[in-house]
């Protein structure tokens, strides 16, 4: 966009001391620059993803034989009976679900609890709906954590007892109504008297955080967490009204009137007993059976249409 | 054993995933630029990198490896965006990995949100990774003129969204030379 020619440079330069819209628009275009080719840090763990995806079987095998001369060939002998062979095989399975795939859908759910009670104490974090807040959830002892917001709570990992705060900014703090505010300080107060007395972490969501008593910044706190081996993942929303807790989803197997899979084996479609025309989707990683994503939907108009995804992420590595 | 055999099997697996090693920052960049996720941008870049190893037998010419993965992410991150069509999280003042933002990149990420995908796919190519707009335009497989129209677009906008104020300011201040005797 800048021509390097020198007479031109020093036309360019005489201008932009002149113009002062021109010299912004420079201006701006350097700071965005910079800000866009930022470094950031693929994060470790992310290699080691790469290392086992790459290891395992390559899924779309039977797509490059397709593009073999040979797989061209068959391709075209086969594909119009294959097509109509599966659109009859999907039309039968969406109109009815079988005893047989009911069952092997709840095997599948028992094997998503079961890969869940393996990872007890792990934290999972993170949610994502179209509300844009920040959730998290919590796994403890088998049981997912119905967490409110404001309420402090703790729990055991290994001999070290956690102890999370949802306190807020002192800013934000202040903006809330007095009963709210007095309720908020009282939380903020009993993690921080939890923390000083040893026993255990304390965070907040807030900028200043208090870990092992010591009031510290959060970046600095996420680098005490992490170096005792628990990968803590805090989030904080903008105006520092801090973090909120949220669990919506039961894996109790008798809460779901019907039990079946979605689009393929690795999704499941589970119908809630209480609820009227709500159901939920949960894909499952097909390595491990942990969820993924969760998809809460309602009927509407005859389709199904995604009120809200959380999105799940397993901080701690597999065993 | 299982890496002996996929070397074995194709020749510079290994040459490839070091070179994912070593420019996996890059691309990491790329897609949170695009996306506005940390969590996002690394499942889109181990996807990609995931599928360029499966399919690193298509790579004809390796001086061509980084391009040929720009396009990889891109279209991993294509694929994101249409499996999860809901708003993705905003960006906040710290993420997880405990990086302090500074407001004017929460608003650049924002402001960011804002854009079309055509518009951010061509602005991060050309203004964060510095490639030419022929470089941009071919991996995103649009016109040159296209591309040049998308960035400038995109600029705009963001001018307009992070400075709104500007503008004016310039209006006042051209006014004001042109009054001067």
């Amino acid at each position: 966009m800048i021509s390097t020619g020198r007479v031109e440079r020093q036309a360019l330069v005489e201008h932009l001391s002149t113009c002062a819209e021109c010299r912004q628009k420079v201006e701006f275009d350097q700071w965005l620059g910079n800000a866009l080719g930022q470094e950031l840090t693929l994060p470790p763990q992310a290699m080691q993803r790469v290392r086992e995806g790459a290891a395992m079987p390559r899924p779309n095998g039977f797509l490059s034989f397709l593009s073999t001369p040979q797989g061209a060939k068959t391709m075209k002998k086969t594909f119009l009976t294959s097509a109509a062979a599966a659109a009859l095989i999907l039309g039968i399975s969406a109109l009815l679900t079988s005893p047989a795939e009911a069952s092997s859908a709840k095997a599948k759910f028992a094997a998503m609890k079961k890969a869940l009670s393996s990872r007890q104490g792990v934290k999972i974090q993170l949610s994502n709906d179209g509300g844009g807040a920040t959730k998290t959830v919590v796994y403890i002892n088998g049981q997912l954590m119905d967490v409110k917001d404001g309420v402090p709570f703790e729990y055991q990992d290994g001999n070290k007892k956690i102890v999370i705060s949802t306190a807020t900014s002192k800013e934000a703090l202040d903006k809330l109504p007095p009963e709210q505010r007095a309720e908020m300080q009282r939380l903020i107060d009993e993690a921080i008297k939890q923390a000083k007395a040893g026993n255990g972490t304390a965070t907040t969501v807030s900028k200043k955080v208090i870990v092992n008593g010591k009031e510290v910044t959060g970046e600095e706190a996420a680098r005490i967490l992490k170096s005792t081996g628990f990968n803590m993942q805090t989030k904080t929303s903008k105006d520092g009204t801090g973090l909120e807790l949220e669990l919506n989803f039961d894996f109790n197997e008798g809460s779901y009137s019907a039990m079946k899979f979605g689009s393929n084996e690795n999704t499941l479609l589970l119908t809630p007993r209480k609820g009227l025309n709500t159901r939920y989707s949960v894909v499952l990683d097909p390595r491990t059976n942990l969820p993924s994503t969760l998809t809460l939907q309602k009927a509407s108009a005859g389709k199904w249409k995604d009120v809200k995804v959380s999105r799940f992420r397993f901080s701690i590595p597999l065993k | 054993m299982k890496e002996k055999r996929l070397d074995r099997e194709s020749g510079g697996f290994l040459e490839l995933e070091s070179e994912l090693a070593r420019e996996g920052n890059r691309f990491f960049r790329f897609a949170y630029r695009l996306c506005g996720s940390r969590e996002d941008a690394e499942d889109i870049v181990v996807a990609a990198f995931v599928a360029a190893c499966q399919n690193h037998h298509r790579l004809r010419d390796t001086e061509a490896s980084i391009q040929w993965l720009y396009r990889i992410v891109l279209n991993q991150w294509r694929m994101h965006r249409r499996r999860h069509s809901l708003p993705s999280l905003p960006l906040t003042e710290m993420d997880e990995t405990g990086v302090q933002f500074s407001t004017d990149h929460i608003a650049l990420a924002q402001a960011m949100e804002r854009l079309s995908p055509k518009q951010r796919e061509a602005l991060v190519l050309v203004k964060g990774e510095g490639l030419t707009l022929k470089e941009a335009a071919g991996l995103l497989r649009r016109p040159v003129g296209t591309v040049a129209s998308h960035v400038t677009q995109a600029l705009g906008l963001l001018r307009k969204e992070l400075y709104p104020s500007a503008d004016a300011e310039v209006g006042r201040e051209v006014r004001l030379k042109h009054e001067l005797p």
